[in-house]
């Protein structure tokens, strides 16, 4: 009860902010951060990933968290439906909606046709996001190795169409990224992930009329090649056994650091520090875990906030929310053998004008196969 | 054990109470102009026109000087007309165009040239003044029927191009995208005009229904406005700058030179009608009438 009593605090802190709308002028900057967040539970759980420790079938968000099967070895209670498997490969691919848009543009993107791109983005009145990605990895006890041989972001906005400010970000990106994370001590965790990032990409905001006269200083391509060391902390906090059976964890994770061939002050470039804690209150039927997280640090507008989630696994399914000042999201993910979809929903809040607020609706869907 | 909980409890109520702080210390940004734009730019979307003009005069009183207020300004009327510009890209094609194909002269060519056989001096000069009615009508159909794309608003919608072009005439510092934004306006309210016979009023016995000096005044407001039409739009393209330049030196010579005849005329304060009865009654030529 007195966790429930300090989580309420912690709710009414975030929800006191709760009203304040974002203003969304470079919405798509969370794309160049969001790159290992290709899975439906990664995607769902926002933020609050890098806290959650029971994700038994995807990479980790939090390097840390790989030392599960340590501790499973360590001879330690724990549920059986976190049972690790030793070695796994696993594959998938992952994609939202408005992807017909994406598509159509993408002809024009790649044709380098800057004067048929911007014709087509005009007639599209609402904003269009979408991301979408392929994905291998191999997970083992301490290690794991992901393979992202494609991933495509888009996301575009006109305001004002009688004198229009087109906001455009179309991305294409490959990386590959090796984690290692295990136990210091009986409290205390750390992991460490390298990543390796490749892409391409349009990311620009400007007004149409004044872009016309000088089109080739607009929609340029761009590329920026990444090594990104990237290190987690976890910390385990033991008690009596009402504390063991609530296995209270507290995270910390920066991500963002490293090194890049060119930098571009539209592109966030500096570290992103996420901390939190999560909590399995144990339950009669399936597993339960609940996750709270702050971003620290962060060079996007309105990132800055905290965010709860949960999710709740019965037999072949498990079900993910997440809500923050901005945003809630819902998921739901079924596994059968070495198959598993995924479906999610995301609502963001877009604008806030005279307390009128917008939003945006996306929908994911996922397919994965393990080996 | 009861210690390492209630350290927990600790940590988690300072985590609650430190980001409560954070937060609340959270330095929102301040409301500057370009916010203030974008926001007025969003309620435009929403179609809420009277207040996003209330807004832009308001900051438009304190910052006379800044044009892209002023071009959002202009949108304003310009979205309220219904005039939507996503058709951009096919008339700036068509402006790059060189040559439609030629219309039909307003006056009859082989009729002008049995006047200019058979009269003197008055009448060539009459004759010359309707061949440049027949150029200059000529090219302002040619402007007409390149942009077929273009709607032409309604007369309410007009007024509202209107007060869009008065405000766009206020830019100080103009970009060259803003004159673009202007010139393609001014277009549509060429149009406008055109159509409803308010610069050339040309066929069915309106032009010849005004005086000589009446004509001469329509011609020149039509040259001035139709030469800054276009130099607006030749902003836009600076490398087919040159060719649309040109074409408005073109345009506006043939306006300058048919204003010039036309003042050579005799009794030219009479309708062209009359003017034309004078001039031809001695003269063997039939089936010529003014009735353009």
């Amino acid at each position: 009860m007195r966790f429930l009593g300090v989580i309420f605090i912690l709710l009414i802190s975030m929800t006191v902010h709760a009203s304040r709308g974002r203003v969304l002028n470079m919405s798509a900057a969370p794309f160049f951060l969001d790159g290992n967040r290709s899975f439906i539970s990664h995607k769902v759980l926002g933020t609050t990933c890098s806290s959650f420790r029971s994700l038994s079938h995807e990479p980790v968000c939090n390097a840390a968290l790989l030392g599960e099967n340590q501790k499973i070895e360590s001879g330690r209670d724990h549920p059986d439906s976190l049972i690790f498997p030793k070695g796994y490969f696993a594959a998938n691919i992952f994609f939202g909606d408005d992807y017909e848009i994406l598509y159509k543009n993408k002809d024009a993107i790649e044709a380098d046709d800057k004067m048929i791109l911007a014709e087509s983005l005009l007639s599209e009145r609402d904003p269009v996001s979408f991301s979408g990605s392929a994905n291998l990895w191999w997970r083992g006890e301490t290690l794991a190795l992901i393979y992202q041989p494609l991933r495509l972001t888009y996301f575009s906005l006109v305001k004002n169409q009688a004198y229009p400010d087109i906001v455009i970000h179309a991305m294409q990106e490959q990386s590959m990224a090796v984690q290692w994370g295990g136990f210091l001590n009986s409290d205390l965790r750390i992991g460490l992930q390298a990543r390796l990032i490749d892409r391409k990409f349009v990311h620009e905001e400007f007004n149409l009329f004044d872009a016309i006269p000088e089109m080739d200083r607009h929609l340029v391509l761009r590329s920026q090649k990444l090594i990104l060391i990237e290190p987690g902390f976890v910390y385990e906090v033991h008690g009596d056994e009402d504390v063991e059976q609530w296995r209270p964890l507290l995270t910390a994770n920066l991500t963002n650091i490293g090194f890049a061939d060119h930098l571009y002050d539209d592109v966030p470039s500096r570290a992103v520090l996420d901390t939190g804690f999560s909590l399995s209150p144990p339950i009669a039927f399936g597993d339960w875990e609940l996750g709270l997280n702050y971003r620290w640090a962060s060079q996007i507008d309105g990132d800055k906030k905290m965010r709860l989630a949960s999710q709740y696994r019965l037999g072949l399914a498990g079900f993910l929310f997440a809500i923050d000042q901005d945003q809630w999201s819902f998921g739901v993910i079924s596994n059968y053998r070495s198959v598993s979809a995924g479906l999610m929903y995301e609502r963001t809040r877009a604008e806030n004008i005279d307390g009128q607020s917008k939003y945006e609706d996306s929908g994911y869907v996922e397919f994965r196969i393990s080996l | 054990m009861v210690t390492t909980i209630r350290n927990l409890y600790l940590i988690l109520l300072l985590v609650g109470l430190l980001s409560s702080g954070v937060l609340s210390c959270t330095r929102y940004r301040q409301s500057d102009t370009e916010d203030r734009l974008e926001k007025i730019q969003r309620q435009i979307d929403n179609d809420q026109y009277e207040e996003s003009i209330h807004q832009l005069q308001e900051i438009l009183k304190s910052e006379p000087n800044n044009d892209r207020a002023r071009a959002i300004l202009a949108s304003v009327y310009v979205r309220r007309a219904g005039v939507v510009v996503k058709n951009y890209f096919d008339l700036a094609k068509i402006a790059t165009m060189t040559d439609t194909e030629s219309s039909e002269p307003v006056i009859d060519t082989q009729s002008l040239k049995k006047i200019e056989e058979q009269g003197g001096a008055p009448v060539k000069n009459l004759a010359v003044f309707l061949r440049k009615v027949n150029e200059t009508a000529a090219q302002a159909d040619k402007i007409v029927k390149k942009f077929e794309a273009i709607p032409v608003v309604s007369n309410q919608s007009a007024r509202d191009l209107q007060s869009a072009l008065l405000n766009l005439e206020e830019m100080k510092d103009p970009t060259p995208g803003m004159l673009l934004y202007r010139g393609i306006i001014k277009l549509y309210y060429f149009k406008f005009l055109w159509v409803n016979h308010a610069l050339l009023p040309v066929g069915d016995g309106r032009l010849c229904s005004l005086s000589a000096i009446e004509i001469a005044r329509k011609l020149k407001i039509m040259n001035e406005y139709s030469f800054k039409m276009m130099i607006d739009i030749a902003a836009g393209f600076p490398k087919e700058m040159e060719s649309i330049a040109k074409q408005a030196r073109q345009f506006q010579a043939v306006m300058s030179s048919a204003q010039i005849y036309l003042l050579k005329l005799p009794n030219s304060e009479l309708s062209l009608k009359q003017i034309f009865k004078l001039q031809l009654k001695d003269l063997n030529v039939r089936n010529i009438t003014c009735d353009f």
